[in-house]
C-alpha cells in the first residue's frame, strides 16, 4: 500500500532530496511530494483550519514568488489531508538564534568566554523558553489525528564553521553541546505537548563539540538547481545526512 | 519698556501660558540649552521613569549605550524581566543620586558595598540590584561573579558616554548604618532581612543630593570634559513612605526637593540640561489626565506626550515623523529647531500658545509617516514598588 508523504521545508530539504535519491528506490511504497521554499517565502505560507497549506490571500507573496513556488512544488496550495504523513523539515524561522545569543552572551556553568553579557541560568532558561515558543508551529498544526505530522529538527551548523571564521571572527564551541541539547530537549517536549512528533537530529551526526560532523556538510547541494553550496557554507547538510534522517523517519512511519 | 514684564513672551504668563492652553497641549515647556544628536553616546540611569527616555531615544535611532546586550530577537518582555535593555547596563532602577555616585565609585574600586549579597528562600541576590534576577542565583559566589562582570559593563558606559541621562526618583532610601552603603530597595522586601540595628531609613536633603551630583559630575568631567547631562524628576508619587509623614506630604517633599536640585543644577552648569517631564505629567492644566486610576502610575498617553516633546525639541526628523495622535491631541508643533540657545528674559516669543498650536498640530495629522512615540507602544516601566510596599499601611 502506497504511503503519501508530503515534505514541507526550507533549503534544508536539499539534503533530504539527495538522500532520498540514494535510497528512494528501496522504498517503492512511499509517494513523496516536496513543498519547498526559501525561508523568506516559507515564513509567509500558512495553514488553514481545514489543513490547506500554502500561499493564501494574506501571504503577501509576489507574482514571481508564487510562480517560483508553483514551479518547485507543482502548486501554491496543498491539501494536507490527502497525505498520510507530513514532514516539517528545516522550518525553524530563526535557526541562527542560539549562535547569535552565544556570540554576545556567556551562560553560567555552560560557557565562559568573556562575552559582553553574562546570563544566569534562570535568565537563559527564560530566553530558551521564549525561543521554543517562538519556533513552535502555530495552532492549526497541533494535535492532529491524521495525517501523521513529524517535525524534523533543523540540523546544527557544521563543525567546519570553526575553520571558516565567519565574519572574520573565530567561533568557539564551548558549551555548544550542552546548550544545543538543552534547546533540542525543550523543543521536543514542547512539540510533544502540542501533539506534534519530534525527530531530533540523529545523535551520530553530531560531533562532540555539539556541532554537526563535517562529513555531513561537505558537498551539500541546492534543492532545486542541484548546484553545490559554497565551500564556506556550514548551514546545509549533504545527501549522506539526508539518508541518515530518512532512516529515522522511515522507522517512525513504518 | 514700561515694566520688566512688558516684553516677555506669552509663555512667561500664566494666563497665556496655561489658562488659555488646551488641556492636553503640553505647551512650550522645553527649550533645550544644547542639541542632543544621534551621534552622541547616551547613558541612561535613574528611577523607573528614566526607562522611557532610554527606550524612546533608542527607538528614534539615538545611540543609547547597551553594554550588556541581548540579540534583538529576544523580546523586551523577557529581556526586561531580567534587567536587560532597561538602561545602559543592567543596574536596574537607581532612585537616588547617592546610589549613582556609589556605583561610580564602586566601578573604580573606591567603594565597597556592605552586605552585597542578600538571601531569600535559599537563593541569593545582588543587594544593589535585587530585581534583575527575580529568581535569585545559586550561591553568593555567583552573585559576586555576576557583579564583577556587571561593573565592567557599567564602567565602560561611564567611560564612553557623551550624554548622561539621569532621572531623580526618590529622596527616601535605606542605608547600612555603619558604612553608609545605600540600597535601591528596602532590605527584607525583594530579598534580605530587615534589621533595624543594621539598616537605617534615610531621607536625603537638598544639600546632600546636590553635593552628590556635583561630586559625580566633577568626577565624570575629569574623564570627559565635553560630557553633558540631562536630568529629569520622576513624576511618579511615592507608593509609601517610611518618613512618618502622610504619603502625600512626603511625596511633596520628595518631588520638591528633587525638582529643586534639578533646577539648581540647570542654573549652575551650562552642561546640565533639565527636561520638564515632571511638569508635563503633573501640570494643573491637564487635570490629572496623565495618571492612571490609582492617581500614581503615569499613563502611556502621558509618557507619550512627554517623550514627544523631547524628541520634537532634539530631532527634526523624528519630530516630523511623529503623527500628532501619537502624543494625543494638541501635540507640540514639530518645527522647532534641533536646539536653541538659552533664551534671555525679554526675547520675543516664538511659540504659539493655546488653540493655535493645537490646530497647527492637528493639521499635521495626515502627514505623519511613522510614529516613534505611540501611547500603545509604551511599555510598563519596571518599578520596584515592592521597595516601599512593605511599609505601606
Amino acid at each position: 500500500m502506497t504511503k503519501k508523504v508530503t515534505l514541507i521545508g526550507s533549503s534544508h530539504a536539499g539534503a533530504m532530496k539527495y538522500g532520498w535519491d540514494e535510497i528512494g528506490a528501496d522504498h517503492p511504497g512511499i509517494d513523496l511530494t516536496y513543498v519547498v521554499s526559501p525561508r523568506d517565502v516559507l515564513t509567509r505560507l500558512s495553514l488553514t483550519k481545514t489543513r490547506v497549506y500554502g500561499a493564501h490571500r494574506d501571504s503577501g507573496l509576489s507574482k514571481q514568488q508564487r510562480k517560483a513556488l508553483e514551479a518547485r512544488s507543482g502548486g501554491t496550495r496543498f491539501d494536507l489531508k490527502e497525505a498520510d504523513v507530513v514532514l516539517l523539515v528545516g522550518t525553524n524561522p530563526d535557526p541562527a538564534f542560539l549562535r547569535h545569543l552565544l556570540g554576545q552572551a556567556d551562560v553560567d556553568g555552560l560557557r565562559a568566554l568573556g562575552a559582553p553579557t553574562r546570563l544566569s541560568r534562570p535568565a537563559f532558561d527564560a530566553i530558551l523558553d521564549d525561543y521554543t515558543a517562538r519556533i513552535l508551529p502555530t495552532a492549526n498544526w497541533r494535535n492532529w489525528d491524521s495525517p501523521q505530522l513529524i517535525y524534523v529538527d533543523t540540523p546544527r551548523r557544521s563543525e567546519m564553521v570553526l575553520e571558516v571564521a565567519e565574519m572574520n571572527r573565530p567561533e568557539n564551541p564551548e558549551g555548544y553541546a550542552a546548550i544545543f541539547d538543552m534547546a533540542s530537549d525543550r523543543l521536543g517536549a514542547a512539540l510533544e505537548a502540542a501533539g506534534i512528533a519530534y525527530l531530533a537530529q540523529p545523535r551520530d551526526t553530531i560531533a562532540e563539540n555539539g556541532l554537526s560532523k563535517a562529513e555531513f556538510n561537505v558537498g551539500s547541494s541546492r534543492f532545486q538547481s542541484g548546484r553545490s553550496h559554497s565551500e564556506r557554507d556550514t548551514t546545509h547538510m549533504n545527501g549522506a545526512y539526508g539518508v541518515r534522517v530518512w532512516q529515522d523517519i522511515l522507522a517512525r512511519i513504518a | 519698556m514700561t515694566n520688566p514684564y512688558s516684553d516677555l513672551p506669552a509663555r512667561a504668563f500664566w494666563r497665556s501660558g496655561v489658562t488659555l492652553r488646551d488641556a492636553l497641549d503640553p505647551g512650550d515647556l522645553y527649550q533645550p540649552k544644547f542639541a542632543i544628536t544621534r551621534d552622541m553616546r547616551v547613558m541612561t540611569a535613574g528611577s523607573c521613569f528614566a526607562q522611557h527616555v532610554g527606550r524612546t531615544l533608542r527607538k528614534a535611532g539615538f545611540n543609547v549605550l547597551d553594554n550588556e546586550p541581548l540579540p534583538d530577537t529576544v523580546p523586551d518582555a523577557v529581556a526586561n524581566r531580567f534587567g536587560y535593555r532597561l538602561y545602559s547596563a543592567r543596574y536596574g532602577n537607581i532612585y537616588t543620586v547617592r546610589q549613582l555616585m556609589q556605583l561610580f565609585r564602586e566601578c573604580r574600586g573606591r567603594a565597597e558595598i556592605a552586605l552585597p549579597v542578600w538571601e531569600k528562600d535559599g537563593r541569593f541576590f545582588d543587594s544593589q540590584r535585587p530585581s534583575v534576577e527575580p529568581d535569585g542565583l545559586d550561591s553568593p559566589e555567583l552573585v559576586h561573579e555576576h557583579r564583577e562582570k556587571h561593573l565592567l559593563a557599567v564602567r565602560r558606559a561611564f567611560n564612553r558616554c557623551d550624554l548622561m541621562v539621569f532621572t531623580l526618583g526618590l529622596t527616601e532610601a535605606w542605608i547600612h548604618r555603619e558604612t553608609g552603603t545605600v540600597y535601591p530597595t528596602a532590605p527584607g522586601t525583594i530579598a534580605g532581612t530587615f534589621d533595624p540595628e543594621v539598616f537605617a531609613f534615610k531621607n536625603y536633603t537638598f544639600e546632600e543630593i546636590i553635593r552628590d551630583f556635583r561630586t559625580f559630575r566633577a568626577a565624570m568631567k575629569r574623564r570627559n570634559p565635553d560630557l553633558k547631562f540631562l536630568v529629569t524628576t520622576s513624576p511618579v508619587p511615592l507608593t509609601a513612605t517610611a518618613s512618618g509623614q502622610h504619603v502625600e506630604v512626603a511625596t511633596a517633599y520628595s518631588k520638591a526637593t528633587l525638582r529643586s536640585v534639578c533646577g539648581a543644577l540647570y542654573q549652575e552648569f551650562d552642561d546640565v540640561e533639565y527636561f520638564p517631564s515632571y511638569e508635563v505629567i503633573t501640570s494643573a492644566n491637564n487635570r490629572m489626565a496623565y495618571f492612571e486610576a490609582n492617581k500614581r502610575s503615569v499613563s502611556p498617553e502621558g509618557v507619550a506626550k512627554a517623550m514627544h516633546m523631547f524628541l520634537a525639541a532634539h530631532d527634526e526628523e523624528a519630530a516630523a515623523a511623529i503623527a500628532p495622535e501619537a502624543a494625543g491631541e494638541g501635540a507640540a508643533p514639530a518645527e522647532k529647531p534641533a536646539a536653541r540657545p538659552r533664551r534671555k528674559a525679554g526675547e520675543a516669543a516664538r511659540t504659539r500658545v493655546g488653540k493655535a498650536a493645537g490646530k497647527k498640530a492637528a493639521g499635521r495629522k495626515a502627514g505623519g509617516k511613522k510614529q516613534l512615540v505611540n501611547a500603545e507602544d509604551i511599555q510598563d516601566e519596571i518599578c520596584e514598588d515592592v521597595l516601599l510596599e512593605a511599609f505601606s499601611k
